[in-house]
This record gives structure tokens, C-alpha cells and sequence, in this order.
């Protein structure tokens, strides 16, 4: 370790505990990797208990990583397409990169091995030119994207303009974050905002703060996209200049390899320089959020939603991310109620191969049989087949790779990304992947009954989104696949409700 | 107050009060294991989730507070998530005993009648050792409630322990998985004391088969400093030796919170070097041990000597800060009409 | 917090300051060294040793020039206010700033932190009694308490942190040559009268000797005997090499402990094995005036007695007819049937937690604060005294540099005599050590954990060095704990002048590197 060289970069740190994670990734970068001793080094500049800092560097899985580490991803479509064969002595296993169009895909530093190639349509080919929100009260804002009916794009699907109403009616300051932190397995639509439509996201973030009179708005964005920040850093020195941010203390936050930080709260625990584990609820992020402040959240995708329903050219779509056994993957702007096929086929080059399973919306929405294949990818029909749609994030998986095998790459994520507060979650993933990968051998680790009573906790006492939702595949996997699951035993006969 | 309904059944609780609290008081016991009432809740362990009205999900009763007409359930399917749980936990609890100190996991799956399913093939971890001989961490017995790292965190406010990593390989360490003496750790033990499991214990106690369920406890007052703390000295009933000290949150000069002094330093009790003879200086120059006849007789006499051949007040009596109240005070007593002096004080005269 | 290292000295007392502090408590801490409360503090008022009056009279300088003394409070329950009003009146922070090395914007901020917050409290330690000026540091303090009126209501007052177990009680219960039990006057003739009438012998009305007075009194023949009970002069008494050899001079010492001390080993003629805490019955008083129960736990070792019988014994073989006694709870029947304030004190009543004194009848719950009605002086009011700066006896100069403080360390209780024979706890701390700036330790090119020599005017002694930033550059500072680096080898027995209290807490040494 250089000690001049860390002396030097330390006396530029700020000290405030929210600047822990933002001052550990710069020292990673400009030092080294966080050693015990750079850990402690900068725990006593900011005046924080040697623990403190310890917890946080070993909560995120880069921080004690060389930038310039070979990462390989292992999500379940990189793994569908031989990215394990990549992994050598010194390359470091990652879940999904979120460039599952160009699966299997390996980093080396913050390069893409081989380069990024975007196969897309629709407002991400258009210009991105930097325009001036249109003035409208707080009031026509949030009345406009009610009658657009837009939903969050991240997952949740929670009506957009009442997430602005709720913050609105909290007393100031209040506070705007853009949640950049894509990671579920399958989604790259984030990323394809972020790097053709920065300025549109931009405009978006802008108009949330304006409408909701923030003073601060923060990116918090997932350090794995290099390119995204870059072209975010451009956009944001562009709309300094045209004067757009004044009186806005805005940033990008850079997280540093934690899935779990995608999740709104524990976003919030990891800005202000903590373990990235899930607040219990309520209250809610709208209520008291970052720093304790009413705060909005909002996907990326869906700011730039935002930003095109008020310049008025916006017709009901989202973008979806497909990857996986097709001809073209990529990231595609499409209606909201499109089948998988209509979406495979008009615009994603086809089934390549025929297909196994195909998860509909990232790795907490289930896994859907061939069969599904003409069903609208609306909440409402997807609730039918115990799916959900998530972030929209289609990956075909051929017949080649068996459901079985997936639904053990799925749960090992979750196992590997629970943030391990709550017990549910914490053994409950880990668990079930044993009971998958047991399975593939033939043998039962549990009985069915006792998975099901795991499954049941898990949905109803984990604190957040990833153990509750965590169930789904394996639930939709007992029922479409039920061969693969005879070594556990017949399902427990649903006992009849008491009088 | 406020009411609410608990099982059926209208119940009151004070403004604010946690759910687990004002179950308790009206006679419903829900368990816990990562809750302390010392420190801010927590909720992950999840055992005290109760069903409430309106909420999609049960909600932990360790970190929710009663509100004016909640509705409350802990039978439905409350008593077959916490022996889920329960299994969960013992999935990967591979050490129930390292040091003797009570489990309240086991105690909650014997009465639940939970067993773990499976063993998870991630559950054992990397082993701790310590050069430190005060306390031992078997991280195998450890259920990362977090408890101890939020005693540091929030009692202590030092920085002994962390909460590492996430996922499988979340852990519970010393920083930096040093040895506690090279960390801020200040061996209070106050980690070892919030521990529901025993994963961390008295290391003197590792292998000794000495449970502290059987050990008798006498309360007393420590005897470091001024602050008075209420101790249990928990006596071996077959040596009659002093073998830990321990200390409960209800004793109100501590809320049983010990120092390192306090919890770990009573060994001088039954050392040897302890005098266990009277002594007398003989004509060589030499201490030789005496019975107490003849001590107390050359006491006297030396004293005695001393006020004829001088005066009372050529005697000075200096009593102390480690006495009882019962003892300086026959000492002050004696001083004054045993002596004829009053000169009686102490070292700790300030 | 004033002269108090609470976090190592009272630690489980300073976890109640963290929670405080964690409530939004404003905490300022004054502090020749960066105790771990300045982590958690608003303000350290880093002070030269030995400068308190100044900090302290220039706080009342502020507080009287801005306005915010309770003025009703100090008309209605104090006197003498005026005479203070004069002195504190020369002491501007500006200048106390030269004196004390504390900026004078942070000795306002704290006067009118303090002034205006109704609920602040001043604790203090040794820092501030073992000083030549130990009176005048009391006296001032209390002078700040009475001018702001934070008295006699919750979570205010002038909080004395007692060192050990029992200090609060060996004086309560009159092992004190000025007080008999419960502070009753012994050269009152009434309070006289009712002890010799309760004891059936007659107290002696001559005055006795102060614990100074007595170690002055082994060098001029005023002391020709001594009974020690659980006590180390030689170890714990400033100057201690002219303590040793005081000791030499006398005829009689009887030494009465749990282990045989170095002192007692050279010059004892009776050695009496006594008990130690976990072998008897009694009660301790903490510093919030708890009567706490001690129990026994634990059989005595060998021929070891507890120390009530063998008080009893040796009473017995001077011929006195005392009471049968036959437990602790016998005497201390006798000592609340004595002692008003005690009174309604018994043992009954503390199976479950103490009680705090005042307690007069077993009706009464006992007391959490003092002076909540009027203060505790016969006339109903508070009383100022006027104090002005007096420096340290001993200051550094060209042959003794460095000023020399010392106090305790967490892990060892005094002369060490039980904890430096836990094996778990010596490894965390064993070797005498001492603390030095960064600065002064390169510039006499010693690194952490080297071995040097501290001289003194009085004796010498070898420890290692610690270099730390917590103290400043020309202060060293040493723990009391260690056998063979007795630290008050160095010390000078200069007391305060009206109570005797030794000087611990500076005294000028140099360095030499060894």
C-alpha cells in the first residue's frame, strides 16, 4: 500500500457517514483494494468505529476486488450459454451483469469483453436532445401521469402518481432518487436508457424534483454499468450548464456489487453509508426515507416514461429486456399487453431452438411453461400461471438447460444475494437451493410438505421483496414440472377449511 | 392508554408501547431471539410475528408499536411459522453448547417441537480463535441475530465486533477477525451477555461441562468502583468456587451491564497467594505463620505498647474503600474507644 | 464531564453518558487528555492540568457578562454571590485561553450551553480533587452550579464519581478522624455525648490526624503505629520511596488483607488474613448514595476471617464489652439507629435493590437528588466562595520538562493487587506503559512500546512508551497499577492545604531514554 498516496487521497474525503460508500469506492480505485488497514485508514478520517466501515466494505462483493478483476457473469442466461467454462483461476463470479443480450459476458475491469452491441427500437433510437421541462403546477404534473396510467417499471408496478402524491402531501425537504441500481437477473432496459437516452432520464428526474420540491436528487447507479455513468456524467454536466439544475444538489451514487441495494430501503441504508439491509416497513420511504426525509423512488425506465407522457408523445409501453434462445436479443419497446411470442417473434429474431421455460419478468416472477407462450405479459394474465411481470425481463431458456437446473441458478442468486437480516430469507434460499441441486441427483433433502411450510414463511415473515417473492419460481416450477420434484414426496393435501 | 384486541380478547397497552411488550402483559407470551430491550429493534429474526388486521403479512411484534384499535392474532398460523423458523434456524445451528451458557433457541424448539429438517451443506463456518483467554466465539452455534454486534454498536459504542459479508457467507467476527485484544473490544462481555445462543462464552468454561443453569448464584455488589453494579456470583455448588459472574437487566444500578473488571477479574478470590494464615514477625525478622491466638494477643499487645509508651494518638488506623459499611464502621468504633484515637481514614479520603 | 475518565474509571456509569448521548444529550467534556468521551462529545476543553480555576471562573465570567445566572435562585437560596461576582470578573476567557490552552469561543459556548440548558449536570473525578487546589476546583464547580441554580431537581447537580466500591460508605460511616458515622461532628459535644452513650465509652474529644497528617506523622514521631486494614500506603500514597521509609521508622504495624502487600511484607509485625468481598455480608454505598447488599458466596480460604470478626476479636483482646454483633446486620442496626439520614435504611428493605440516602424512616423511599428543597447547609442557603488561580505546586523547567499526570486504566484496579493476577486481563495490559506525544516521542527518538526512564525530584521508574494523541506535547501521563513502576515513586505529597488530598495529578519529570 502506497501510504503518501493514501494519505494524500484521504485528506480528500469528505467525512459525513453518507459519504462511506462513495469514499471506499474511490479509495479502491485510486489506492487498492480495501484491506483491514485502508479500511481502518479511513474509518479513523471519518470518524467512524473500525466496524462500521468493515461491515459496510464486506457487505458490497467489489470492494475488496482489484478494478481491474476479470468478472464473469453467472446469471442464470450467461449460465444457460457456457459462462462457467469462462471461469479460470482468477476470474470472480458475479450474478447478472445486466448484458444478457450479449450473454455469456465477461468484464474485464470495466471494459465488456468483446464490446457492447444494442439491438433495440422506438424511443431509445431516437436523438437524445437535451429539452427544457414544460412548466405545469405540481398538480397537472401528477394528474397527467394518472391518466397516463403509468406504473413503476422496476418490478413492483406501483402506480407512479401515487408515489408522487404521497410524497407531496410529507412536509419538506424532500428528496428524489433515481433508482439506477438494475440487477435483476434478465433486465438490460435500464442500462439501454442510461446509455442512448441519458438526457431523457435526466429530464424525467428533473421534472419528479421540480414537481415534488426536492433540493436534492441522487443516482444511485449499479457500479457494474461503466459506460451508463460516463454518459450520465456527460448528460448531467450538460443540464448544469443550461442552468436546468439550479437549486438541485444532485449526484450519482455508485454502488459497489449488492443486489439487494436495488431494493428500496436498503438503497437508502447504503447511501447513508450503511450495510444495504431492508428497513423494516412502515414507515415508508415516502414517509421518511433517505435521511430520515420524505423521499421519492423511481425507476429509471420509468422516468423517462415520465419525461415522454408530459412532451406528449407517449402511447401505454414499456421496454423489454429478451434474452436468452432467441435471434436477436435486446432491449425493445413494446405494448404493454404483447405475448411472449408476439415479442419473440416481431421483435427479437425468434425462438432459436426449442424452448424449455421462459421467465417473463426477472427471476422473482416465475418460470413459465412453453405453453404460455401466446398469453398476454399483462399482470392480470400472468397472475393466472402464479407469474408476474416484474421488470419485464423475458429470457428464453432452451431445452437443453432444465427447469430444474434454473430453478437452482435462481435460487443460488438469491441465496448469495440475501442481505441475511432475516431468517426466512437468509436459510430459506439457501435451502431450497440445496433441495434443487439434491434433486438433480435424484435425491430429496426435504420432504414436499416441508418445503412448502419453508415456502410459506418465507412468502409471509421475509422483510422484504426478495424472500417474499423468492417462492414464486419454485411454486410455478411444482406445478409445471412436477416429475422433477416426485423424489419429495406428494404435495400436502390442502387441509379443508374449519367450520 | 390505548386498546386494542389481542386473540379475541380487548387488551390495553400504553401509547407507543411494542407489541411484545404489551402481549406480554396481558398474558401472551410471543418469543424472540434477536430482540433486547437495551437496543433499537431489529425484526430479523422473525420468531415474533404476529398476524394484525389489515396488514397483507404478519408483522414482528419486536418492532411494532400498538396502535388505538389494532387487531391482534397469534394463533392462526403464527405457531406454525415460528416452528418454521425455528427449523430454519436450527438448519445450520451445528453446536448448541460450546460454553455452558443457557440456548434459548434449543429451549423454543424443545417447546415448539422443532427439528431441523436437513442440515444445510453451507451451515458450518469457518472456525474463530482467539489468543484472548477471557472470552470464546464458536460461530457454529451462532444464529446472526446481531445482538452482540448491536450491543457494541449501541450500548458500548466501541467497535469489537462486525456483522460480515452477506448471504452464506455472512458471518459474525471481531473486526477484521483480529483478536479481541487487538481491537477496541474493552472485554466487558457485554457481547457474551446479549447472546441468546451462547455462541460466545466464557472461555474458561470451553469443554468444562459446567452449565450455568446448575451453578449457584449468590447477587451481590461489585467490588471495582463506585457505581455499585449488581452481580450474580455463580458458584460451582460441588468446589464452592466462584466460576463466572453474571449480571440481569432488571438490577438497577447496571441493568446488567458489567465491565471487563466486574465480569472477569474475581480469579483473586481463590488465589493462591490468598493469606490463609495469620502471620507474626519473630525474633529472626521473618513473617511466621501463627494461630489466631497468638496473632491477635501480639496485635493487641503491639497496640497496647505503642499507647503506653506514647500515646492513643500516636496510633493511626486507616480503614477502606473495600470494606463493608458494617466493617469500617467497627473499625472507626474501635479506633475511637477500643484505641482512644481519632484518628481514623483512609487512602480513598478524597 | 470534568477530571473524569469515566469510560475506563466508571465504565458501566459511562454507558449511561453514551445512551445520552445517543438520546441527543449535549456532552462536553474537559480534559487535559482526548478520553474516549471526546469521541462522542460536542467540545473537548483540552486544559493545561491544573488550570480548572481558570476554565471554571472564566465560564462564570461568561455567564455573569452575558446574563444568564438564575438570578432569582441566587437571590433567594445562596449567599456570598457578590464576592464571586468580583473574582470571575478578572478571569475573561480571552485570557483564560493564554492560562488554560482552550479557545476562548469554546469556554463561551459552554457557559451558555450550560447557563441555559435546564437539565445539565456536572460530574467530576479525581481530575479535579487530586490538585494542591482540590478545595478551590470543588469550590469553583459549585460556585457554577449555584449561580445557574441546577440544583435539588433531576438530572442536574455536582456529581461526585466515586473511584472505588466504598468510598461513599467508609465515610458515611465514620472511618474519618473529623466525622462520626453519618457526617455528625466530632468536636460537637452533643454528637459526642449520644455515640459515648450509645458505645458505653467515652469518644475521645481530641482531634485526629488526617490520612496526610498520619504520613507526615510516621517522619516526626507523631505516629508510632499503624493498623492498615486492606490498605497499601506504599503502594497507593504519593512520594512513596519517603512513604517506605516512614514506615521503617514506626514500632507497631498490623496489616489486615486478602493478600500479603509488599508493605506489610517488609514492615508488619502482625499479618491478619482477611476476607474478601465474595466471603462476607454487608452492604457497600455507591456514588448515587445506594446502600447496595453484599452477600457472601463463597467459603473463606484457609484460616482466613472475615474482617467484621476480626475487628470483633482484636476489640475483644483490648478488653472492650462490645455487643455480640453476630452478623453485618447487627451493626448496621446500630449505625442507622445513629445516623438520621439512615435511619429508615434496613436490611429488609434491600433484598431486591438499595436504597439512597437520605432515608429517614422505613416509610420513606430515599432520596435520588439532594437539595431539592433548600441546599443542605443550616442556613437553607447556598454558599459561594470566591476562589482564584493558584498554580500547581511543582511546574516543569529545564531539568524536569515534563508534566507527569496519572490516573487509573480499565483494566486494573489500583495497586493491581487482584487484577494483575487475571491472566485474561493482563493480556490486554500488563507492562507498565506510559502516554506521550507523537511530537516528544520523535524528538526523543523513541517509537511506540519503547522502554524509557521518567525521573523525578523523588524517584525513578522504567515503563514503556505509548505513543497516543491523547496527550498533548509536554504531557505524560501515567496509571497507578504497577508493582514494579510504582508511579508515585515520582509523585510529590504537597496536598491540598485544608483536606490534605495529594497532588496526584501533576508533578514535572524528564525522559530518558533507557
Amino acid at each position: 500500500m502506497d501510504v503518501l498516496r493514501l494519505a494524500t487521497v484521504l485528506e480528500t474525503m469528505p467525512r459525513e457517514r453518507t459519504r462511506l460508500l462513495d469514499n471506499l469506492g474511490r479509495l479502491r480505485r485510486e489506492v487498492g483494494p480495501i484491506t483491514p488497514e485502508l479500511s481502518d485508514a479511513l474509518a479513523d478520517h471519518m470518524r467512524l468505529r473500525h466496524g462500521d466501515v468493515h461491515e459496510v466494505t464486506s457487505f458490497y462483493s467489489f470492494l475488496q476486488v482489484p478494478v481491474d478483476a476479470v468478472r464473469v457473469c453467472t446469471g442464470p442466461v450467461c449460465d444457460s450459454r457456457g459462462a462457467r467454462d469462462r471461469l479460470d483461476g482468477h476470474a470472480i463470479e458475479v450474478p447478472c451483469l445486466g448484458h444478457c443480450d450479449l450473454a455469456p459476458v465477461v468484464l474485464h475491469g470495466d471494459e465488456v469483453v468483446g464490446g457492447v452491441t444494442y439491438s433495440t427500437n422506438g424511443f431509445l433510437l431516437e436523438p437524445d436532445d437535451l429539452r427544457v421541462p414544460p412548466k405545469l403546477s405540481s398538480d397537472d404534473v401528477v394528474e397527467r401521469l394518472r391518466g397516463s396510467g403509468l406504473t413503476g417499471m422496476g418490478g413492483a408496478g406501483f402506480p407512479t402518481w401515487r408515489k408522487w402524491d404521497a410524497v407531496l402531501r410529507e412536509p419538506g425537504p424532500r428528496v428524489v432518487i433515481v433508482n439506477a441500481d438494475e440487477g435483476e437477473p434478465g433486465t438490460i432496459k435500464d442500462r439501454y436508457v442510461m446509455e442512448l437516452r441519458p438526457r431523457l432520464l435526466l429530464e424525467g428526474a428533473v421534472i419528479a424534483a421540480r414537481v415534488v420540491e426536492a433540493t436534492e436528487l441522487y443516482i444511485y447507479l449499479r457500479e457494474e454499468y461503466a459506460t451508463a455513468r460516463a454518459r450520465l456524467e456527460a448528460a448531467l454536466d450538460d443540464y448544469r450548464k443550461a442552468g436546468l439544475l439550479a437549486g438541485l444538489a444532485t449526484s450519482l451514487v455508485i454502488g459497489a456489487g449488492a443486489y439487494i441495494c436495488g431494493e428500496e430501503t436498503a438503497m437508502l441504508e447504503s447511501m447513508e453509508g450503511r450495510r444495504g439491509m431492508p428497513r423494516l416497513r412502515p414507515p415508508f420511504p415516502a414517509q421518511s426515507g433517505y435521511l430520515g426525509r420524505p423521499t421519492l423512488i423511481n425507476n429509471v425506465e420509468t422516468l423517462a416514461h415520465v419525461a415522454l407522457i408530459l412532451r406528449g408523445d407517449w402511447q401505454p409501453a414499456r421496454l423489454w429486456s429478451v434474452s436468452g434462445a432467441v435471434g436477436k436479443p435486446g432491449c425493445y419497446e413494446a405494448s404493454l399487453d404483447v405475448t411472449l411470442r408476439e415479442l419473440i417473434d416481431g421483435y427479437a429474431g425468434g425462438l432459436v431452438g426449442e424452448p424449455a421455460a421462459i421467465v417473463p419478468g426477472g427471476a422473482a416472477s416465475g418460470i413459465l411453461p412453453p405453453a404460455a407462450l401466446d398469453v398476454p405479459l399483462t399482470r392480470e394474465a400472468l397472475t393466472e400461471w402464479g407469474c408476474g411481470v416484474g421488470s419485464a425481463a423475458v429470457q428464453v431458456f432452451p431445452k437443453e438447460y432444465s427447469p430444474l437446473r434454473l430453478l437452482a441458478e435462481t435460487m443460488r442468486f438469491f441465496a448469495e444475494e440475501s442481505c441475511q437480516k432475516c431468517t426466512p430469507c437468509r436459510i430459506g434460499n439457501r435451502a431450497l437451493h440445496h433441495v434443487c441441486e439434491e434433486l438433480e441427483h435424484g435425491r430429496a433433502a426435504m420432504s414436499r410438505g416441508q418445503v412448502e411450510e419453508w415456502l410459506d414463511a418465507m412468502t409471509l415473515t421475509s422483510i422484504c421483496g426478495l424472500g417474499q417473492a423468492a417462492p414464486y419460481p419454485v411454486r410455478n416450477a411444482f406445478e409445471r414440472w412436477p416429475e422433477l420434484f416426485a423424489p419429495l414426496g406428494p404435495a400436502p393435501v390442502e387441509e379443508p377449511a374449519s367450520a | 392508554m390505548i386498546e386494542f384486541t389481542l386473540d379475541g380478547r380487548p387488551a390495553s397497552a400504553q401509547e407507543g408501547e411494542l407489541l411484545v411488550h404489551a402481549a406480554a402483559r396481558n398474558g401472551v407470551f410471543v418469543p424472540t431471539l434477536c430482540h433486547d430491550d437495551k437496543l433499537e429493534p431489529y425484526g430479523g429474526c422473525r420468531m415474533c410475528v404476529v398476524g394484525v388486521e389489515g396488514s397483507p403479512r404478519p408483522l414482528p411484534a419486536c418492532a411494532t408499536r400498538v396502535i388505538e384499535g389494532m387487531v391482534v392474532s397469534t394463533n392462526s398460523n403464527v405457531p406454525q411459522l415460528q416452528k418454521t423458523l425455528t427449523e430454519m434456524l436450527l438448519s445450520e445451528h451445528l453446536n448448541a453448547d460450546p460454553g455452558g451458557r443457557p440456548n434459548e433457541l434449543v429451549d423454543l424448539a424443545r417447546e415448539l417441537g422443532a427439528e431441523a429438517p436437513l442440515i444445510l451443506p453451507d451451515a458450518k463456518r469457518e472456525p474463530y480463535s482467539d489468543r484472548n483467554r477471557l472470552m470464546g466465539y464458536e460461530p457454529d452455534t451462532c444464529i446472526l441475530c446481531n445482538r452482540c454486534v448491536r450491543y457494541t454498536q449501541e450500548v458500548m459504542q466501541c467497535s469489537a465486533l462486525s456483522l460480515e459479508g452477506r448471504g452464506p457467507e455472512a458471518r459474525i467476527v471481531p473486526t477484521w477477525e483480529r483478536s479481541w485484544l487487538d481491537t477496541e473490544c474493552e472485554l466487558c462481555g457485554g457481547c457474551l451477555s446479549v447472546c441468546p445462543t451462547g455462541a460466545i462464552y466464557e472461555k474458561f468454561l470451553e469443554g468444562a461441562g459446567v452449565e450455568e443453569r446448575q451453578l449457584e448464584q449468590t447477587k451481590t455488589t461489585c467490588t471495582f468502583c463506585g457505581v455499585g453494579c449488581q452481580i450474580d456470583l455463580n458458584v460451582d455448588p460441588e468446589t464452592k468456587r466462584i466460576v463466572k459472574v453474571t449480571s440481569k437487566p432488571e438490577y438497577v444500578s447496571n441493568e446488567g451491564d458489567l465491565c471487563v473488571k466486574g465480569r472477569f477479574s474475581f480469579n483473586f478470590v481463590h488465589h493462591p497467594d490468598r493469606l490463609t494464615e495469620p502471620l507474626v514477625r519473630g525474633e529472626d525478622g521473618a513473617l511466621h505463620p501463627a494461630s489466631w491466638e497468638e496473632a491477635l494477643r501480639a496485635a493487641a499487645d503491639g497496640l497496647k505498647g505503642v499507647i503506653r509508651r506514647h500515646s492513643a494518638q500516636a496510633i493511626g488506623v486507616l480503614a477502606s474503600a473495600r470494606l463493608t459499611n458494617e466493617e469500617n464502621y467497627l473499625i472507626q468504633k474501635l479506633a475511637r474507644i477500643g484505641l482512644g484515637t481519632n484518628s481514623v481514614h483512609s487512602c480513598e479520603a478524597t | 464531564m470534568i477530571g473524569s475518565n469515566t469510560t475506563e474509571a466508571h465504565p458501566v456509569l459511562a454507558l449511561r453518558i453514551k445512551k445520552a448521548v445517543r438520546k441527543g444529550a449535549t456532552l462536553v467534556v474537559a480534559d487535559p487528555r482526548a478520553i474516549w468521551l471526546t469521541k462522542i462529545a460536542k467540545r473537548h476543553l483540552q486544559l493545561r492540568p491544573g488550570s480548572d480555576v481558570w476554565l471554571l471562573n472564566a465560564i462564570m465570567h461568561t455567564i455573569l457578562e452575558e446574563g444568564l445566572e438564575a438570578e432569582e435562585y441566587v437571590r433567594e437560596q445562596t449567599e456570598d454571590f457578590e464576592a464571586v461576582r468580583e473574582v470571575v470578573s478578572r478571569y475573561p476567557p480571552e485570557e483564560a485561553e493564554r492560562w488554560t490552552g482552550v479557545p476562548a469561543e469554546a469556554i463561551r459556548a459552554t457557559a451558555r450551553e450550560y447557563a441555559t440548558e435546564r437539565h445539565a449536570a456536572i460530574f467530576y473525578t479525581l481530575g479535579i480533587t487530586e490538585h494542591a487546589c482540590g478545595v478551590d476546583n470543588i469550590w469553583s464547580l459549585a460556585n457554577l452550579v449555584l449561580m445557574t441554580g441546577h440544583l435539588g431537581y433531576e438530572s442536574t447537580g455536582l456529581n461526585a464519581l466515586r473511584g472505588q466500591n466504598n468510598v461513599q460508605g467508609l465515610n458515611d460511616s465514620g472511618a474519618n478522624p473529623t466525622y462520626l458515622p453519618g457526617y455528625q461532628p466530632v468536636d460537637d459535644p452533643v454528637v459526642r455525648a449520644k455515640f459515648s452513650e450509645a458505645w458505653g465509652a467515652e469518644v475521645p474529644e481530641r482531634a485526629g490526624f488526617r490520612l496526610d497528617q498520619i504520613m507526615s506523622g510516621l517522619h516526626d514521631d507523631r505516629i508510632k503505629a499503624l493498623y492498615l486494614i486492606g490498605e497499601n500506603p506504599g503502594h497507593t500514597e504519593p512520594n512513596a520511596h519517603h512513604v517506605a521509609e516512614g514506615l521503617s521508622k514506626l514500632e507497631f504495624l498490623v496489616s489486615q488483607d486478602i493478600f500479603l502487600s509488599d508493605t506489610a511484607e517488609r514492615y508488619a509485625d502482625v499479618v491478619l488474613p482477611a476476607s474478601s468481598f465474595a466471603e462476607k455480608d454487608g452492604t457497600f454505598t455507591n456514588t448515587e448514595r445506594r446502600v447496595n447488599r453484599v452477600r457472601a458466596a463463597v467459603p473463606l480460604p484457609g484460616n482466613a476471617r472475615g474482617d467484621r470478626q476480626i475487628v470483633l476479636d482484636l476489640a475483644r483482646e483490648l478488653g472492650c464489652d462490645w455487643p455480640e454483633y453476630p452478623d453485618a446486620e447487627s451493626v448496621w442496626n446500630e449505625l442507622a439507629d445513629l445516623c438520621p439520614n439512615w435511619a429508615g435504611i434496613r436490611y429488609f428493605r434491600l433484598e431486591d435493590e438499595g436504597l439512597q440516602w437520605p432515608c429517614a424512616s422505613v416509610d420513606d423511599e430515599g432520596s435520588r437528588f439532594l437539595h431539592e428543597k433548600t441546599t443542605a447547609r443550616p442556613s437553607g442557603r447556598g454558599k459561594f466562595h470566591p476562589v482564584e488561580y493558584q498554580p500547581p505546586i511543582e511546574e516543569p523547567d529545564a531539568d524536569y520538562p515534563f508534566v507527569l499526570s496519572t490516573g487509573r486504566t480499565l483494566y486494573h484496579y489500583n495497586s493491581g493487587a487482584m487484577t494483575m493476577r487475571e491472566d485474561g486481563i493482563t493480556d490486554k495490559q500488563r507492562d507498565p506503559f506510559f502516554e506521550i506525544s507523537a511530537e516528544d516521542a520523535s524528538s526523543l527518538g523513541v517509537a511506540d512500546g519503547d522502554w524509557m526512564r521518567l525521573v523525578s525530584r523523588r524517584g525513578d521508574l522504567q515503563a514503556r512508551a505509548q505513543v497516543s494523541s491523547r496527550v498533548f506535547p509536554g504531557l505524560v501521563w501515567m496509571a497507578l497499577h504497577f508493582a514494579e513502576a510504582k508511579v508515585n515513586w515520582l509523585t510529590h505529597d504537597v496536598g491540598d492545604p485544608l483536606i490534605g488530598t495529594p497532588e496526584y495529578k501533576v508533578s514535572a519529570v524528564r525522559l530518558e531514554v533507557v
